[in-house]
């Protein structure tokens, strides 16, 4: 089928971005040619269903995008909020504190600093962890990707990086490795520090497993 | 002015349909009836002589389309304004074969490779631009409209019998 200039208007058209003069223009258009009307048509149906059916279809992603991309969305009155809000965990949090003074008063402090990991809730809450295999620690230049093992039923895994607690940039893969977009690479800033964390997903889009979230920085 | 009626109406009832169905709302019945009279007005001018060929005959229809759309939404806003309308109910049959359809459609979106599919979930469902797409998958906004427009052949494969 022979292609169209105004070709490039059909999901602007279906997704309501024209306004009313470029909307008519564009269906007077598609009166006079079938190629944008086939094209048109068939776009429709696929729309359509995304649109009707798109919470059912994509019950994943939107699981996924709750858990990954939504989180650092979180106003600062919310953040007050559940700050003040008492927890039943923070019991724990206080027991586990004075533990942790304990042991620090007993262990010598000669020993080599252990790489600091931060054990989140994804890890500890689920048992099963992802064990990540590089980056991790002070890194000579920016890394191009990540790698990790693969975990037991997993069909996909999901990628997430951090600037200090900040979500940077995510993405998804089939193998136990991704390699980070170049925008990425070229962003990463001398002497920061960045962590990344990977989830495993079944075929059906539940989560199996996470990583602990790795930190790395870059030299200077 | 000479004109093939019958390979008009062919060729154009599936545009005013598609026209008429997006103005009044896929589940309203009376799109089909409102499709036949605009083709059945357009016989009628065309016979009559009121069009004369000044615009393409697409732009011609395209323009008795838009008029009766708007009269037949006049005449629905008075019926609704006089009485109450005992409801529009959609043909069952076609309803089935749509919600059919439309099932297969959305079970094929979901077999997608993620590669695919997150694309088709922020591109459609999330409303995002290309730029925006591009941007949150580390991808070209070429790239973003590539794998739309593959996403798309691979689902009417899927589609076919």
């Amino acid at each position: 089928m022979k292609s169209c200039e105004q070709e490039g208007k059909i999901d602007a058209y279906l997704l309501g971005r024209l306004s009313q003069a470029e909307s008519d223009a564009f269906e007077d258009h598609y009166f006079n040619c079938p190629a944008c009307f086939q094209k048109t048509y068939a776009r429709n149906e696929l729309v359509d269903v995304i649109k009707y059916k798109g919470a059912l279809i994509f019950a994943p992603e939107e699981e996924a995008r709750r858990t990954v991309v939504e989180t650092p969305k979180v106003s600062a009155w919310d953040r007050i909020m559940a700050f003040l809000t008492p927890r039943p965990w923070v019991a724990v949090a206080a027991a586990a504190a004075v533990l942790l003074v304990v042991i620090v008063g007993v262990v010598p402090r000669s020993n080599p600093s252990a790489p600091v990991f931060s054990a989140i809730e994804d890890a500890t809450v689920r048992g099963a962890s992802i064990e990540t295999i590089d980056p991790a620690g002070a890194q000579a230049q920016a890394p191009a990707a990540f790698t990790w093992k693969a975990a037991a039923g997993a069909s996909e895994y999901g990628v997430s990086l951090f600037k200090g607690s900040e979500l940077v940039w995510s993405g998804t893969a089939r193998d136990v490795r991704i390699a980070l977009p170049e925008s990425v690479v070229k962003g990463f800033e001398a002497g920061a520090a960045y962590a990344w964390q990977v989830k495993a997903y079944s075929a059906q889009g539940t989560m199996l497993s996470a990583s602990a979230r790795v930190e790395f920085t870059l030299a200077r | 002015m000479n004109i093939d009626l019958d390979r008009m109406v062919a060729e154009f009832k599936p545009v005013v349909g598609f026209k008429v169905k997006k103005a009044l709302g896929g589940g309203n019945p009376d799109w089909e009836d409102v499709t036949n009279e605009i083709l059945l007005q357009v016989i009628e001018k065309v016979r009559s002589g009121e069009f004369r060929g000044e615009s393409s005959i697409g732009t011609f229809i395209y323009t008795v389309t838009g008029r009766r759309i708007v009269d037949y939404i006049r005449q629905k806003t008075r019926i609704l304004k006089g009485a109450p309308d005992a409801g529009i109910l959609p043909d069952p049959q076609e309803e089935v074969e749509r919600e059919e359809r439309a099932k297969r459609l959305g079970e094929a979106v979901r077999g997608l490779k993620p590669r695919f599919r997150d694309v088709l979930y922020l591109y459609f469902y999330k409303e995002k631009t290309r730029e925006e797409v591009a941007r949150e998958l580390g991808i070209t906004p070429a790239k973003v409209s590539e794998r739309v427009n593959y996403a798309q052949k691979l689902l009417k494969k899927s589609l076919e019998p």
